[in-house]
């Protein structure tokens, strides 16, 4: 590789900024053989918690998870009893439907259309495109935007939520504007490093009366916590929802409320909820709002329960554990499936040594309570910001013969876990292998002995060893990557932050792994298909004085972020060398499949292509990804993703790329999928994500083959 | 010595031809949207690579010295490659194209001069 085409590969150096925004919005050598020990016997069912208060309105009191504690410090498998009544909804949509962030409430981002196919893709046209406006590069007096909305089709409309905090209400076939409607939020970036939104939701009444307004309810969140409710047929606020068409959801934050919710994520919608998580502030404070989800009426916006993530003693001296992403419902089984990101502060957690149970997990309440029925910590005592990042995919598949209701949890790490989504019981097994202590630098921390790693699927990436010096950027670098990599620790994931040498390398990362587009599922070939990460990072703590004196206070520098009221600052800084080539080797992006009747990888192979003033990287190496796939009955992968900001279809057979196109920004969300009189339509968005690259967009692009 | 001013030849028209071609596959992929490489600071260097070998072609017959002649030439040769490497990495097809075109007349214009002046060296 020459001088000038090494440039090109600075692309990735974008994701050295990427550091809280991704966070909000190996065993030993000795340790080999406990590691591949068998999977340890599975924790004793435990009841649902006692109902405590049958009210209309619940501001529940957190419930202790009722396990037999087999490890010290270690939260326990919460398992579900099984034997839930069913209500006869199909956790399996009869007909094809997009009316969510996922496609289907269950997660799966799968459509049962088959107009396009694999032989006719590749003759996919555009049919319309459209520009919301609302964009901004940061550059001007608004900050950046982040838009990461997937586009939902209900009620024969396209509804879009944009970053200016708007809904655009679209003829599905034309793009023509039906009507749109402005909340007039603030457009300061309170919580988050720019102007986010994911979208919005969609709700209609099972029974509606006709001539009556909001019997078909769109909800959109703002960065301020404001949740409004709009009548999907005529763009006017729906009145009776809160105060004038507007649910204030920051009247429930009481504890350290150092800064306002924010509703960047669309509403979860079941039945007759809407289910609501928030985000928050990642590595400032130590204490911080605690977690909790609101289910709250849909037409008043009345609470129906809040179900909360930290035990009452430890509310007020730790923080968030919130749930920033989409989650998943079965309606069948009544459980809403909560991906549960970590407390704060992220990366030290002397003042949380005590069990967080729900942290950094899959929890599954009772849609209609909020009762814990089961939950799964993925990472105990988490001091590394691997939050839950994405909604759980519910599937059901066959495994040796047997039918399982399952989910499948993608991670920051790249694990895959797989459990029974009616108990949470392991469907492969999913063992707790010891992992490393502290090297005695950092005062007043706990370090988890163990943490839970699946036995299959096997890891998107591989964690077990140190990532390899990329030749060509050491060179470059005159060796400064290797220099940098020998003085990281690293003795597998979950080596815990250091204030010695140059910090722990984190690999992955925060941001590395799957990220919120989660896993699709194709349930015809029982085929799941996930994009994952591969970024190299590197976290050093630093004691308060040291980290005072280094950043000048405790201020937000890039790359140093206090964790103001604990005894350590931090920083993250991907490894690059001077140039801002990655030190570590490609591929830094991948698109994978797996048959989920043996957990086996089907295929995996680079995704898309990185880029960097405009000069695009081989594809052989990949780019990072954030934005997720839909899949379709007709054989069919549509993704984006990627730094190239390109959209893609591919085989779902084979992994083969079948078609593609230019869009204005990386495609940062799911692609939407849709059937309008008689055609089928993929919908694409066009945001971009300045932790991918620093590009942004405002468009809406929507494919179809030539009538 | 070189004592005349080198005949506009094809080889240079080649070049200029070549560059004119870079010139607007370049600006089209620098000011149209949606090429993939709109606005970025790589389709707005081969935009200003192929305009200075345009210039750079039509200075060469203006120049009777061999030395700034052939320095001339070869600036262009290097640019046409560089230009091409990067539409290479820019997927600039067409851009890769137009600069085999320029090749041609780059090499075209230095041998054309170097055999005029043999010949001209030859009469002194």
């Amino acid at each position: 590789m020459n001088f000038r085409s090494s440039l090109f590969v600075s692309c990735i150096a974008l994701t050295a900024a990427m550091g809280p925004v991704w966070a909000q919005e190996e065993v030993p050598a000795e340790d080999q053989t406990q590691a591949e020990q068998p999977a340890e016997e599975a924790a004793p069912a435990a009841e649902p918690a006692a109902e405590e208060d049958a009210g209309p309105q619940m501001f529940r009191e957190y419930q202790p998870p009722q396990t037999d504690d087999n490890l010290e410090g270690i939260a326990d498998p919460l398992l579900g009893s099984g034997g839930r009544e069913r209500t006869g909804t199909p956790m399996q949509p009869e007909e094809a439907r997009w009316d969510s962030f996922h496609g289907q409430v269950n997660g799966q981002k799968y459509a049962p259309l088959d107009q396009i196919r694999v032989e006719n893709v590749g003759d996919l046209e555009k049919v319309w495109d459209y520009h919301t406006g609302d964009v901004s590069d940061g550059s001007g007096d608004l900050a950046a935007t982040v838009w990461s909305a997937t586009p939902i089709f209900a009620n024969d409309t396209l509804y879009l939520g944009t970053p200016f905090y708007r809904v655009v209400a679209l003829e599905p076939d034309t793009g023509k504007v039906k009507w749109s409607f402005n909340t007039d939020s603030t457009l300061e970036p309170l919580t988050q490093p720019a102007l986010k939104n994911r979208g919005v939701s969609y709700w209609e009444a099972e029974n509606p009366v006709e001539g009556e307004a909001c019997q078909k309810i769109i909800y959109l969140g703002t960065m301020d916590a404001q949740l409004f409710a709009i009548d999907a047929d005529t763009g006017e606020k729906c009145t009776d929802f809160g105060e004038d068409g507007v649910l204030d959801v920051n009247q429930w934050n009481t504890v350290n409320d150092r800064f306002p919710f924010s509703l960047l994520q669309p509403p979860t919608i079941a039945g007759n909820h809407v289910i609501i998580g928030w985000a928050g502030k990642d590595w400032a404070y130590s204490e911080a709002p605690p977690g909790a989800v609101f289910s709250v009426d849909p037409q008043t916006g009345e609470l129906q329960w809040a179900f909360q993530t930290i035990p009452d003693e430890l509310r007020e001296q730790t923080g968030t554990a919130n749930v920033w992403t989409a989650m998943s419902v079965d309606e069948d089984l009544g459980l809403v499936y909560m991906p549960i990101s970590s407390p704060s502060p992220n990366y030290w957690g002397g003042n949380r040594v005590d069990e967080v149970p729900y942290a950094t997990s899959t929890t599954a309440v009772d849609l209609e309570t909020g009762e814990v029925v089961w939950s799964r910590q993925w990472v105990h005592h988490d001091i590394w910001d691997y939050d839950i990042n994405s909604a759980p995919t519910l599937m059901d598949i066959t495994v040796d013969g047997e039918e399982i209701p399952a989910l499948i949890q993608a991670t920051k790490m790249g694990f895959l876990f797989v459990v029974n989504r009616e108990t949470g019981d392991d469907v492969w097994p999913i063992e707790e292998r010891p992992v490393p202590g502290g090297d005695g630098s950092v005062d007043g921390e706990y370090y988890a002995p163990t943490q839970p790693f699946p036995t299959k699927p096997a890891p998107l990436l591989d964690q077990a060893e140190k990532p390899e010096v990329w030749l060509p950027a050491d060179i470059v670098g005159a060796g400064s990557c290797s220099r940098l990599f020998d003085d990281l620790w690293y003795e597998g994931m979950y080596t815990p932050p250091t204030t010695k040498g140059s910090g722990v390398l984190a690999y992955p990362d925060s941001a590395g792994g799957v990220q919120w587009g989660g896993v699709a599922f194709d349930p015809e070939t029982q085929t799941a298909v996930v994009n994952t990460s591969h970024i190299t990072q590197y976290i050093q703590l630093y004691a308060r004085q040291e980290y005072d004196s280094q950043t000048g206070g405790s201020g937000n520098e890039s790359g140093f972020y206090p964790q103001e009221g604990s005894p350590y600052g931090m920083s993250l800084f991907s490894a690059f060398n001077w140039l801002g080539m990655p030190c570590w080797k490609p591929p830094f992006g991948e698109l994978v499949a797996l048959d989920m009747t043996t957990g086996d990888v089907k295929w995996r192979k680079p995704l898309g292509m990185s880029q960097k003033f405009g000069f695009y990287m081989p594809e052989s190496m990949g780019s990072p990804t954030i934005g997720g796939p839909a899949v379709t009955a007709g054989g069919l992968i549509f993704i984006g993703a990627t730094m190239d900001a390109k959209a893609r279809a591919f085989d779902l057979e084979t992994g083969e790329e079948l078609w593609s196109d230019q869009m204005e920004a990386p495609i940062v969300a799911n692609p939407a999928i849709y059937e309008y009189n008689g055609r089928q339509y993929v919908a694409f968005v066009a945001g971009g994500n300045s932790i991918i690259k620093d590009q942004v967009g405002d468009q809406v692009a929507v494919y179809a083959l030539p009538e | 010595m070189q004592s005349e001013q080198p005949p506009l030849g094809s080889g240079v028209i080649i070049l200029m031809v070549g560059a004119a071609l870079g010139i607007a596959v370049a600006a089209y992929y620098y000011f149209v949207p949606l090429t993939g490489v709109n606005g970025t600071i790589g389709a707005g260097l081969v935009l200003f690579s192929t305009v200075a070998m345009l210039i750079a072609a039509a200075l060469m017959p203006l120049f009777s010295s061999k030395a700034i002649y052939m320095t001339l030439g070869l600036l262009c040769l290097l640019d046409v490659f560089l230009t091409a490497l990067a539409g290479y990495f820019l997927h600039e097809w067409l851009l890769i194209a137009a600069m085999v075109v320029a090749l041609v007349g780059v090499i075209r214009a230095i041998s054309r001069f170097s055999v005029i002046h043999r010949h001209q060296g030859a009469r002194v």
